[in-house]
Order: structure tokens, then C-alpha cells, then sequence
């Protein structure tokens, strides 16, 4: 039964994982054995790509076999894990095509960052993979650790240091609080497993452990009021980080936090409920109508990421097995935009450390009107818009079908919703407009061409997003395989639970 | 011979209806030749965004043959579509989302077709009066009014709802470029306030969809599934009112109206004349009023509408009494029309239904027209402002002649189609509603005044034409008299004979009104005045004359 007493049994439950963490070590060593003449960073660029991509075999092996659990309960082989890993697998493969065009033009960066990036995915893998708190912590601190260095990848950017020491002092101390939330929890039930923990009864101690673990996890989301280091390190941290951020590090951590409330926090949702529906609320507001004052377009897109991650949160307020495979599908979209989104500022920004504002964007439609239409398709997708957005239209829907569906429906908060992305639609609306309509100004340089890594990055993604915007079934069923339902107890209490919730919230 | 041609083309025409603008504005794009007029446009950074499509055919052409095969569809439903018969025609409904119940559900009744059939052949007419109009990067703007173009048919036809509501918000994007790519100065934010506003209305509208399948149980977005289903008055009332707000602000209901006048002032004419299209209150009729019955007929729900459309037809006509520009005058006129066609909706009798599809039809021929005339005046004096032009009667007869005929059908001049649909509207809602109709009424006179004077400034009047610029304006010529002709032939035609259209949409207005009866109940079936029958309808439109 033990896990430790069979490593037989660990080593195929952990295989992806052990698959991705043995590449990226060969990749370490590969790094440091070649000299500085043959550019080590591309040739590890591009081998981490390979290696993301034959962990993503090996991902699809074990979810056609059905492996990955263990028998002693602490590691999970359902369709969630699976489904979650292929959109991390997905969003880190895309940020390496982009660190490498990144790094083919600056020449800025050191050959371990690619290794870096498959650390922190190995470690977002364990984190969906987990079902037991302490193997969520190391994989959250796995994954964290690494994108701390990630954050200060450039190093003769001072903002790039900057932004690293502050997401590194702030998740620090995010950390802190999620570790003492765990010990509190496992004083409180006497087991680390979700399992037990979604067993228990919620006494006080227990009250007090989930309430600090849900302070660590709302800064991993960059939940407001906790958000404060997201535009700072978004704008900090190189293009290709920053996406590999928004899309790898909020979907791992949105697997997380799902993981956590369904199988574990039940007894408490009575408590937990209403406190994340105003974090929902206040995300979504709060996200849309700061990122409207923003012209610095990171800025922009990393408060536009925050008022995605208070869209996601609808989802998981609405507790239902619907609210999974929601998730799955939006993560995937999000991912998929914010890629091509990335892509298009990483051809944009002419000088590095200069931030990337609307100036730059202005007439990019007369000039280059690849690179315009591609991040109009990736705005309007980020917006929800239907046809034009792609599939970002039923990414918003799902989320809307989740929330009025749910034992008890959420109907305010669909409608605050709603409200907050029309307010989105003036920023997103914006750049398009400072493309499309506006003549190019004649002091702004063209871009430079795009980089072949950069426009596969591109057009894969715009394809895949119009073609799902039409046609989203099968990536819904892919999503939908990655159901992770809270128990039936659970579901009776968070109708009584809403009632806390819908007083709360009138 | 009807049946016979139902046959051969009901499974297919809708579908290519829809498509083939779609696929039309992939070849213009890929295929079509930018037009470079010599000497107008020398920036630099224009060359190369279309020197993909330096080789081939004139994109305008192309994009002209697309719009004349899909008018020829358009007509061909006309002439196949069965008036005698209840319920959808040319039906397809095929699986499309089998995970959240969507289907690719296509049809037409006697509501939608002239809608239809309207907008099919007004687009290629538009683009030919307009033709020199658009000189920079066609290939793209062609694509993009024939993807609008496949936006606008799916609002037409759409019978399922998330179909409905995908092409709804296709017509934004393509009108959002067509705006701030090709428009005016101030386009930027004419453009922005425009999807905004359209976006407010229309997201409020998607979350009720959502709520209307999740809680109202539904298994299908199929319009019929979603008619079964029972529904409480209040949670009628929530939905409607989002259902209602999307469609107000799109067809710019006082006080959502703002939009208007500056799109349409920014937009080139083409665009106008699309803005001019009532998508929104079409909706009303097709979706809000059938789906929400008891919302509908609610006391107070009703009178806010009924005294917002009369507030609509004073105010849009006072408003545009002083308006310097002739496209803002017509914006106004098409507010305070807006607001005859709402009062026509809810009234809720037959013969105010009828009248006001009438106006959404003979509206959108007339003031199609007058936005290409004031398109015409634009080409040739650079500016529609009314005080600047006079005496362009004696240079410029055609056009004067088209102009008073235009404005005389905007008035409502029995003979015009402006009267039918108006006159229908004011009969069928007396009886409900006197007071209101007494003062709706007043806006028809208002109506003579603001289009009186823009005649008097524009033609007659003292001449300001002694501007040399203007003796050299010339009249309508070959294209432009071509398709105005074109115009005044159905303005009159429709003015003189309109039961064609009257007697496809007789079953399907009965229909929506039996159907909102059945679902007030009794009590205030009783109430109701007497269906007036097409026969009556038409009997006291005669009488009138």
C-alpha cells in the first residue's frame, strides 16, 4: 500500500514527470558541456521543445492506459491531471518557440533558462497531479522557484532584477502563508491527503488552515486583493517569460486551487464560498477597470489576466462537474491567446527594455497586417468575442453555463460578468483600434521580420482558435475528460453553503 | 410552380444564402486587385499591406459579382416562399454542437423574408451608387462587407438561438472596420462607441440565453424547443428586459440612440446604409416577443416601451428639424421612424405588426436612398452640410428630383411606400392606444418640416451655388441614376401595390400575435379589439387613399 515501499508503483504513476525531469537534467548537462561558440541557449531551446513534446507522448500513453494513481491515494490519475498537463505542456512548448525567437534577435539570455522552464513545468505537473498537500507544496514550490530565476531572466535589464526580487520576496511570503495553512490542517485532521482532509469535519483549526491556504492560493491565481506583483513582474520579465507566466503558472495554479476546494475543502465551503465569490467579484472589476488607464500594453495584458483569473474563479465558485472541464477548455483558450498575443509584442518591441505601448501598435495594420490581424483575433478572443475571437466566445459561454447551472445559481455574478467585459471590450478595443484605424506614425521604426519560431507560434495559434470558435466540440470533449467533480455531500452543502453566500452578496 | 421550386431549392438556398458571401470574401481577399485611382493616395506604408493581390481581377468587380449572385438568391426565396403556408420555410436544421444542444437551424417565415430580401439586394445596389467611393485597400474592405453581409443573413434566418446570436456579433467586427478603417475623421470613436454600446446590449443578451436554456431547462437552442418552454412571469420579465436592452440599443431606441448619428456620420455611405437596416427591432419581433409573452404584454414593461417609441418619434423629428448635416438629419428621421416601428411591435395587433415590418422595409429602401444621395453630394461638394448648398434644383435636376422623392417617402406621402407601413402602424394601434397614436401622429407633420427644410436648403432657396465650386457639380449620371432609379421604382411600386409583401407576411404576423394572445390568457383576450384581418387592413388603406 505504501508508495515508498513500492517504487514501482511511483515510477509509473510519476513517469511524464520523471520523463520531462530526466530530459531537462540532460539539457542541464548539455548546457554546461558546450562552449559559448556553438550558442548553447538555441541548441537547449530547441531540445527542451523536443523534450516537452515526448512528455506529452508519454501524457497521452498514460491517459489512454489509465495509469498515474497510487494506490495509497496521494497521487491522481484522472482525466483533470491529463487534460491540464496537455494545456501546460501546450503553453511551455509555445514559450520556448518564443524564448528562442526572443533570444535569436537579443542574444540575452543563458542557456539554462530553457532547463529552467522545464523545471517549473515538471513542477506544474506535480501540482495537477497531486492529491495530497505536501506533494502540492513541493510541486508549487518547484514550479515557483524556477520562474523566480525566469522573472530575472534578462540579465542586463534592470527591470527584469527588479521584477524577479519582487515576485520572489512576495511569493516568498505567499508561500509561508500556504505552508502554515498545511500545518494547521494537518494538525487539524492528522493526514495530508485531500482526501481525509474532505473527510473531516471543519473545526476551528481547520477553519483557521483553510483560510490562510486560500491567501496563498489567491496570490498564485493573482486574485485581487492580492495581485499587486502581477503587472510589476509581468512588465518586468521577458515577453516569452511573461507568457510562459500568464499561461503556464495561472493554469497550474487555477489546477491547484480546483484540485484543493473540490477534493479537499468541502466541509468548509459554508465558509470558504462567500469569501471567494466577493475575491471573484473584486478580481473582475477591479482587473478590467485598471487595465483601461493602462498604455504600457504588458501592463495591460497582465491586468487583463487578472480579470481573467476572476472569470475562472466564477467557474470554480460554481462547484459543479461542469466547473472542470470549464476550466480545462478556458485555460487551453487563454493559453492559446496569450501566445499569440506574446508573440506579436515579441516582434514589436524594437528596443529591449523599453516597455511596449500603444505608440508602437499604432498603423501596425498599414505595415504589417499579419502581425495586426493575429492580435486582433487574440484580443477578441481574450474579449469572448464570437467568430472573430475564436474560440474565446465559448470559453466566456462555458463559464456563464456553469455558473447559472450550479446547485445554486450565480446569477450576480454572471451578470458582473457580463458587465465586466464590456468594460474590457474599451482596452482590448483600444489596441485594435490604435492598429487598424490610426495611420502609422513615421518616427516609429517598422518591426524587425518575424522569427520562423514566432510565426509557427502565430499561426498555430490563431488556426486552432478560429477552427474551435466554429467548431469547439472536440476540445470540449478533451475537456470534458477532465472532469473532477466534488463529492455528492459536497454539492448538499453548497446549497446550504449559498445561502451564506447569496446573503453575502445581494 | 411554387412547391415545384421549393423542392429543388429549400435544402440548399439558406445554407448558400449564408455561405456564399463567406466564401466570396476569401476569393476577393486572396484574389481581388486593390483600385489605385492615379494621384490618391501617395503614403508609402499603403503599398505594401495589398501588393499580394497586385495581379487579378478588380476587387470591386469581384466583390459586385459575390453580392449580384447572392441578390439573385435572395430573390429566388422571394418568388419560392409559400405566403398560404404556416410555420418555417426552407428549413434546414442540421447538428452543429451536439454537446450543448446548437444546431445549424436555418428558415424563413413571412417576417424574415422581406428582410432578407431587402438586405440582399440593397447591398449590391449600395455598393454600385458608392463605387468610387472606397479607393484604398478594396480587397479587404470587399471582404469584409461581404462577410457583414453574411452577418446580416444569419441574423435573418437564424432560427436557433446561439446561431442567432453568433451572426449578431459577426456584424459588429466587419461594421467596426468599415468604420475606423474607411470613415471620417472622427471614425476612432464613433466606431468604438458604436461596439461598445452594441457589445453592453448584446452581452447582457448572451447571459440571458445562458439563463434562458440552463434554468428554463431547455434541450435545444432550437427556436420551437425554446417556444415550449413554461416560464414564470418574472423570470420573463429579468429576460426580456436583457433580450429587449440588446435589441434596443442596435436599433437605437431613445435613449440608446446616441450611437447612431455618429456612426453614421463617420461611416462611409455603404456603411450607413447597412447601420439603416432594423436588425434590432426585427429581433424583437422574431425573438423577445415570442419568447417571452407575459414580459411583453406586462402592463408596465409595455407602457415604458410604448411612451419611450412615442418619446422616440417626437424627439428624433424635433431633433432633426435643426440639424446642419443632411446625414444627421436622416440619422434623426430614422430614430423618430425607429419609433413607429416599436409602437407598431407593441401594440400587439396584427395590423400594427404588419405595419411596422412595412416600415422596416420600405425604411430601409428609402433611407438607403437618401444616405447615397447625401453620398452624392459628398463626392462631388465634399461636404453634406444643408446651409452651404441651395439651388442645386437648377443645376442638378436628376438629382433634386430623386432627393423630393426620397424625402416625400420619408414624410409618408400616400403613393409612397413611406405611407403604407405608417398608416398600417397608426390604424392597428388606435384602437389600443389612442392617446399615444395622437401624439405619434404629430411627428409625421414634424416629419414634412425637417424634410421640407432640407429639401428647400439643398435645391431651392438662395443660391449659395454662385460658389464657383458648385456650378461645376454634376448631376446623377450612368451607375448612380442607374441604381436611384432603381429606387424610386420600388419606393413607388411598393407605394401603390405593397400586398405582395403584405400577404407573405400575413400568417406569420397572425401567428405572433395568436401566439402572445394565447399566452396573456383570457382576461385580456377579451380586451383586445378585434384582430383586424389583412382584408380590413388593406380595405381602410384604400379607403384612406
Amino acid at each position: 500500500m505504501n508508495t515508498i515501499a513500492n517504487p514501482g508503483a511511483l515510477l509509473s504513476a510519476l513517469l511524464p514527470e520523471i520523463t520531462l525531469l530526466v530530459g531537462a537534467l540532460i539539457l542541464l548537462l548539455a548546457s554546461a558541456w558546450r562552449g559559448e561558440r556553438y550558442s548553447p541557449t538555441q541548441l537547449t531551446t530547441r531540445w527542451a521543445i523536443g523534450v516537452v513534446l515526448v512528455t506529452a507522448a508519454t501524457v497521452v500513453l498514460a491517459w489512454m492506459r489509465g495509469d498515474g494513481a497510487t494506490d495509497d491515494g496521494r497521487l491522481a490519475g484522472d482525466g483533470f491531471r491529463w487534460a491540464m498537463d496537455l494545456v501546460l505542456l501546450l503553453g511551455t512548448a509555445g514559450a520556448l518557440a518564443l524564448l528562442d525567437a526572443e533570444h535569436g534577435r537579443t542574444r540575452a539570455y543563458q542557456a539554462e533558462l530553457p532547463v529552467l522552464m522545464l523545471l517549473a513545468l515538471s513542477g506544474m505537473m506535480i501540482v495537477t497531479a497531486a492529491r495530497d498537500l505536501m506533494f502540492l507544496y513541493i510541486g508549487l514550490e518547484l514550479m515557483s522557484l524556477a520562474v523566480y530565476v525566469l522573472a530575472g531572466a534578462n540579465r542586463r535589464s534592470a527591470r527584469s532584477a527588479e521584477a524577479s526580487l519582487k515576485y520572489f520576496l512576495l511569493g516568498a511570503f505567499a508561500s509561508g502563508f500556504l505552508l502554515y495553512g498545511i500545518a494547521l490542517l494537518y494538525g487539524a485532521v492528522g493526514d495530508t491527503r485531500l482526501a481525509a482532509i474532505g473527510a473531516a469535519s471543519a473545526g476551528p483549526l481547520y477553519l483557521v488552515g483553510v483560510a490562510l491556504l486560500l491567501v496563498g492560493l489567491a496570490f498564485k491565481v493573482g486574485a485581487v486583493p492580492f495581485h499587486l506583483w502581477t503587472p510589476d513582474v509581468y512588465d518586468g520579465a521577458p515577453s516569452p517569460i511573461t507568457a510562459f507566466m500568464a499561461a503556464g503558472v495561472k493554469t497550474a495554479a487555477f489546477a491547484l486551487l480546483w484540485r484543493v476546494l473540490a477534493e479537499g475543502l468541502g466541509p468548509a465551503i459554508a465558509h470558504w464560498h462567500p469569501v471567494l465569490w466577493w475575491l471573484a467579484a473584486a478580481t473582475m472589476v477591479l482587473g478590467n477597470v485598471v487595465a483601461l488607464a493602462q498604455s504600457n500594453l504588458k501592463r495591460m495584458l497582465a491586468y487583463s489576466s487578472i480579470a481573467h483569473a476572476g472569470y475562472l474563479l466564477v467557474a470554480v465558485l460554481a462547484y459543479s462537474d461542469r466547473a472542470a472541464s470549464t476550466l480545462v477548455f478556458y485555460l487551453l483558450v487563454y493559453t492559446l491567446a496569450t501566445l499569440g498575443a506574446f508573440a506579436v509584442l515579441g516582434v514589436v518591441a524594437e528596443q529591449e527594455d523599453r516597455p511596449v505601448t500603444l505608440e508602437d501598435l499604432a498603423g501596425l495594420w498599414h505595415v504589417r497586417p499579419g502581425l495586426a490581424a493575429v492580435l486582433a483575433v487574440c484580443l477578441l478572443a481574450f474579449l469572448g468575442f464570437p467568430i472573430a475571437g475564436g474560440a474565446g466566445f465559448f470559453a466566456k459561454w462555458y463559464v456563464l453555463q456553469a455558473a447559472l447551472a450550479s446547485p445554486s445559481p450565480l446569477t450576480v455574478l454572471a451578470i458582473v460578468l457580463v458587465l465586466a467585459s464590456v468594460v474590457s471590450a474599451g482596452y482590448y478595443l483600444g489596441a485594435i483600434a490604435a492598429m487598424f484605424n490610426r495611420a502609422r506614425p513615421a518616427e516609429v521604426a517598422a518591426p524587425v521580420q518575424t522569427p520562423i519560431l514566432s510565426g509557427i507560434v502565430m499561426v498555430v495559434s490563431v488556426t486552432v482558435l478560429l477552427v474551435l470558435g466554429v467548431y469547439p466540440t472536440p476540445a470540449a470533449r478533451l475537456a470534458s475528460g477532465g472532469t473532477l467533480a466534488p463529492g455528492p455531500t459536497v454539492a448538499a452543502t453548497l446549497t446550504s453553503g449559498s445561502g451564506g453566500s447569496a446573503s453575502a452578496a445581494p | 410552380m411554387t412547391n415545384a421550386l421549393a423542392s429543388q431549392v429549400g435544402g440548399w438556398l439558406l445554407p448558400a444564402l449564408l455561405l456564399w458571401p463567406l466564401i466570396g470574401a476569401v476569393i476577393v481577399r486572396l484574389v481581388g486587385r486593390d483600385v489605385r485611382p492615379a494621384g490618391a493616395s501617395t503614403s508609402l506604408d499603403a503599398m505594401p499591406a495589398d501588393a499580394l493581390a497586385s495581379g487579378g481581377p478588380d476587387a470591386r468587380v469581384l466583390t459586385l459579382l459575390v453580392l449580384l449572385v447572392e441578390a439573385a438568391l435572395g430573390v429566388l426565396a422571394w418568388f419560392t416562399f409559400d405566403g398560404t403556408a404556416d410555420g418555417w420555410q426552407l428549413t434546414i436544421n442540421l447538428p452543429w454542437l451536439p454537446d450543448l444542444g446548437a444546431r445549424l437551424a436555418l428558415g424563413v417565415d413571412g417576417i424574415s423574408l422581406p428582410m432578407l430580401v431587402l438586405t440582399t439586394c440593397l447591398m449590391p445596389l449600395a455598393l454600385l451608387a458608392t463605387w468610387r467611393q472606397i479607393a484604398t485597400r478594396v480587397p479587404t474592405f470587399g471582404a469584409l462587407l461581404l462577410a457583414l453581409t453574411s452577418g446580416l443573413v444569419g441574423v435573418f434566418t437564424a432560427l436557433d438561438l446561439l446561431l442567432f446570436y453568433l451572426a449578431w456579433e459577426l456584424m459588429l467586427i466587419p461594421m467596426y472596420f468599415i468604420i475606423g478603417i474607411w470613415g471620417a475623421s472622427g471614425r476612432t470613436r464613433a466606431a468604438i462607441k458604436y461596439v461598445i454600446l452594441t457589445m453592453f446590449g448584446s452581452l447582457l443578451m448572451l447571459a440571458a440565453i445562458a439563463a434562458l436554456y440552463v434554468q428554463g431547462g431547455a434541450t435545444s437552442f432550437h427556436l420551437d424547443d425554446l417556444l415550449r418552454l413554461s416560464l414564470g412571469e418574472s423570470q420573463q420579465l429579468w429576460l426580456f428586459t436583457a433580450f429587449f436592452l440588446a435589441f434596443a440599443i442596435k436599433s437605437a431606441l431613445v435613449p440608446f440612440h446616441t450611437w447612431l448619428p455618429d456612426a453614421q456620420f463617420e461611416a462611409p455611405v455603404i456603411g450607413a446604409v447597412v447601420l439603416g437596416l432594423k436588425v434590432g427591432t426585427y429581433a424583437i419581433l422574431r425573438f423577445a416577443l415570442p419568447l417571452f409573452p407575459l414580459a411583453a404584454t406586462h402592463e408596465v414593461m409595455r407602457s415604458v416601451i410604448l411612451i419611450l417609441s412615442v418619446i422616440a418619434i417626437v424627439y428624433g423629428a424635433l431633433v432633426a428639424m435643426v440639424q446642419p448635416d443632411l446625414r444627421k438629419v436622416l440619422s434623426y428621421s430614422s430614430i423618430s421612424h425607429l419609433g413607429f416601428i416599436m409602437l407598431g411591435c407593441f401594440a400587439l395587433t396584427q395590423t400594427a405588426v404588419q405595419g411596422a415590418v412595412m416600415i422596416m422595409v420600405n425604411h430601409g429602401i428609402t433611407t438607403s436612398a437618401l444616405f447615397l444621395l447625401a453620398g452624392v453630394l459628398r463626392e462631388r461638394g465634399g461636404h453634406d452640410t444643408l446651409a452651404s448648398y441651395g439651388g442645386l434644383a437648377r443645376i442638378m435636376p436628376l438629382f433634386a428630383v430623386m432627393l423630393t422623392l426620397s424625402m416625400l417617402s420619408t414624410v409618408g406621402l400616400p403613393g409612397t411606400n413611406g405611407f403604407v407601413g405608417e398608416f398600417l402602424v397608426l390604424i392597428g394601434s388606435f384602437g389600443r392606444e389612442p392617446w399615444l397614436v395622437g401624439i405619434a401622429t404629430t411627428g409625421v407633420i414634424f416629419a414634412a418640416v425637417y424634410a421640407l427644410r432640407a429639401v428647400q436648403l439643398v435645391l431651392f432657396g438662395p443660391a449659395q451655388a454662385a460658389a464657383p465650386e458648385a456650378r461645376t457639380m454634376g448631376d446623377l449620371r450612368g451607375r448612380e441614376l442607374g441604381v436611384l432609379a432603381v429606387f424610386a421604382v420600388a419606393m413607388l411600386w411598393l407605394g401603390v401595390a405593397p400586398q405582395p409583401v403584405l400577404q407573405r407576411m400575413e400568417r406569420a404576423s397572425a401567428a405572433l400575435i395568436a401566439r402572445v394572445d394565447a399566452a396573456r390568457g383570457a382576461t385580456t383576450a377579451a380586451a383586445s379589439s378585434k384582430p383586424l384581418t389583412i382584408g380590413s387592413a388593406r380595405g381602410s388603406l384604400e379607403e384612406a387613399r
